[in-house]
């Protein structure tokens, strides 16, 4: 994606999350006599402020026809989103395996699978490197810092 | 009390041995992180931050400001050894760093970066220590309109200026300030925008949004680099030693570093990387052989190493003496104090010494430590930029996890951390800036209840802002500071570019 179409969808993305929160202040009760701001004022003038300044990143791409700078951290010139992809899916369904399998399992396999994404040949070496993280993890923050983690519920422990 | 009392408590409680090995591991930790490429001291603090709860709040702050001190001495060393910069504000200690060491003068380099480090940290602490009290005593007059106009200041300076898009600055931070009104409204008792999630009614956790941003994005974009990167082999360090006239050319440009460091990070949205760039800049113009520069100019490290180490205890006025923090990072120990249930600000000084005198005092302890750290024990430094970066990203991930499920063991903010994790790569794809939305999130519900209290006592009048003086000069600053990139480029539009040959020199 160009950073032209990058700054286009992220004009749209405003401006309809922008539209979408505007639908949901009816909720919020306005001015009062002990209240002369009122609880909704300040989203109104944030949505107000997020829908302009999509506006007019929209309008700049679609005026500027070439490639745009896109300012301060855009300088990463390294793409490989599936690999993100594939940690973020990871990511989820460790969060959503932690209650059925507990966390220490969830990690050991979390771990595994990051290091796996990264260096596929050396699957010896990734298993063992995650074991360690995981003893790791339990010495400094299970034994350490006594955090209560999730215990498995599978098969009815 | 005075400064030598405030002092003397703060290094009674900075010198026992549990603060004192917190002080230590924070500095090691946080070189090692500014060392890293790409990590920088928030990603740093906020993966560290959960696990401070359960510390006596002196002891929590010691550690997460010697982790932002460290990571500006561990910048540089990446920045020399590898041309590979650990954060922004290392940036312009490349470009004479790395080749001075190419020159095979690397032990140069980072000797004469250190000793420039502890110069302008030292200086700028000592500005700190006596300048922290009078102006907390300053903010104790303001109410809540000087302090609404004060917060603005800190959210538009910032939004305006950390980005050369202004539009997406201000995007951040509306997306920032809409986060903060996330909850049960305190006035009203009614919720907002929780879609009907009880989860959502406490508002969204400070800690899941700092992880999210900062640590879990952070992460993303080491499992990028680990995919496409190479892994750089560092320059031998060889001996720590430089020459007298290495070191007499130095000595000033660590003078004038430290100086424009200070000022720069008392500002709200100007950081350690405008003040390097300031002061190599600076270098540049006053030099007798500008010629050299970016060849291995010693004037070119000692300037903006001194620079970037005094920014740290400028951007702590703002923070301890008025409650505004300046930067992402200082947002960040803003949430921190926050969390521990203290309220920066002019009555910090007042309500609990201790943390604020001892803050300073770590600061002291940590400047020499990190020298120390940093000169002699080199070495153990520089093997661990061999560190392999699927490691790197998994422990990272891990632990901004664990993080984020530790303060209130619900798997809820760690969902909503993984969430912010998405939104801030996605942010940093399309070049938007994490800092104007932690700022936001973290000053949001206090600028709001600022708002309401100053119109309460106005009896509804918004004149209040315009008829108190103080408040309204802050809110024409506020004012310009938003028009001052418009009228940078207008002027820059009309010249011929004065930065040419530092464009060049960061070209090489």
């Amino acid at each position: 994606m160009s950073s032209r179409e990058g700054d286009m969808a992220l004009a749209m993305a405003g401006l309809v999350l922008a539209g979408f929160l505007v639908t949901r202040l009816d909720n919020i009760p306005d001015r009062s006599f002990g209240d002369p701001l009122g609880a909704v004022l300040m989203p109104k003038i944030w949505i107000a402020l997020l829908a302009l300044c999509s506006a007019v990143i929209g309008v700049r791409a679609f005026l500027a026809g070439g490639a745009l700078v896109n300012g301060a951290g855009s300088k990463e010139d390294v793409s490989h989103p599936k690999s993100v992809a594939g940690v973020v899916i990871a990511v989820i369904v460790y969060v959503l395996a932690m209650n059925y399998i507990g966390y220490y399992l969830a990690t050991f396999l979390l771990a595994t699978t990051i290091l796996t994404i990264g260096r596929r040949s050396a699957w010896i070496f990734n298993l063992i490197v995650a074991a360690a993280i995981t003893a790791a993890f339990y010495a400094v923050f299970g034994w350490g810092l006594g955090v209560d983690f999730p215990e498995p519920s599978i098969l009815g422990y | 009390m005075s400064v030598i009392d405030g002092l003397a408590l703060g290094f009674a409680e900075a010198l026992t041995i549990h603060n004192l090995l917190l002080i230590l591991m924070g500095s090691f930790l946080g070189t090692w992180i500014g060392m890293l490429p790409g990590l920088g001291p928030a990603a740093g603090i906020a993966v560290l931050l959960p696990f401070t709860y359960g510390m006596p709040p002196a002891a929590a702050l010691m550690l997460l400001s010697g982790i932002y001190f460290g990571a500006q001495y561990g910048g540089s060393i990446s920045s020399i050894l590898i041309n590979t910069p650990g954060d922004a504000s290392a940036v312009m200690t490349a470009l004479d760093g790395y080749p001075l060491a190419k020159k095979g003068r690397a032990g140069a380099a980072l000797l004469i970066s250190a000793l420039s480090s502890l110069f302008g940290g030292t200086v700028g602490l000592i500005a700190l220590t006596f300048l922290a009290v009078p102006i907390s005593k300053l903010a104790i007059t303001f109410g809540p309109a000087e302090y609404f106009a004060l917060m603005v200041f800190a959210l538009v300076a910032t939004s305006s200026l950390v980005s050369s898009n202004v539009a997406k600055g201000m995007l951040s931070l509306a997306a920032g300030l809409l986060f903060a009104c996330v909850g049960t409204d305190l006035q009203s008792g009614l919720p907002r925008f929780t879609f009907g999630l009880d989860d959502l009614l406490d508002g969204i956790h400070l800690t899941d949004v700092i992880v999210g941003l900062f640590a879990l994005s952070e992460a993303f974009f080491n499992v990028e680099r680990m995919m496409t990167g190479a892994a750089h082999r560092p320059i031998k360090t060889g001996k720590l030693w430089a020459t007298r006239a290495e070191y007499l050319r130095a000595r000033w440009a660590a003078v004038r570093g430290a100086i424009i460091g200070f000022f720069v990070g008392v500002l709200p949205g100007a950081g350690g990387s405008v003040a390097t760039i300031m002061s190599y800049t600076t270098e540049v113009k006053l030099s007798k052989h500008p010629e050299e520069f970016g060849k291995g100019a010693v004037e070119g490290i000692a300037g903006p190493e001194a620079a970037n180490n005094a920014c740290v205890p400028g951007a702590m006025i703002p923070l301890l003496s008025l409650g505004i923090p300046g930067s992402g990072t200082t947002a960040i120990l803003l949430g921190a104090l926050l969390l521990y249930g203290l309220q920066p600000g002019p009555q910090l000084f007042v309500d609990h010494p201790d943390v604020a005198w001892g803050l300073i005092a770590s600061l002291y302890i940590s400047n020499i430590m990190l020298v120390i750290l940093n000169v002699p024990l080199i070495g153990i430094f520089v093997r661990m930029l061999d560190f392999r970066p699927e490691i790197l990203a998994a422990i990272i991930v891990l632990v901004a996890l664990t993080g984020a499920y530790a303060v209130t063991n619900s798997l809820f903010d760690v969902e909503l951390a993984i969430a912010f994790g998405v939104l801030g790569y996605l942010m940093r794809k399309v070049g938007i800036p994490a800092a104007p939305m932690i700022m936001g999130v973290v000053l949001g519900g206090m600028l709001e209840q600022s708002l309401r209290q100053a119109l309460s006592l106005s009896g509804g009048s918004w004149l209040v802002f315009v008829n108190r003086p103080i408040a309204a000069t802050i809110l024409l600053l506020s004012l310009l500071s938003l028009m001052w990139p418009l009228v940078r480029n207008l002027i820059g539009a009309g010249r011929s570019k004065p930065g040419q040959r530092r464009t060049d020199v960061i070209a090489k």
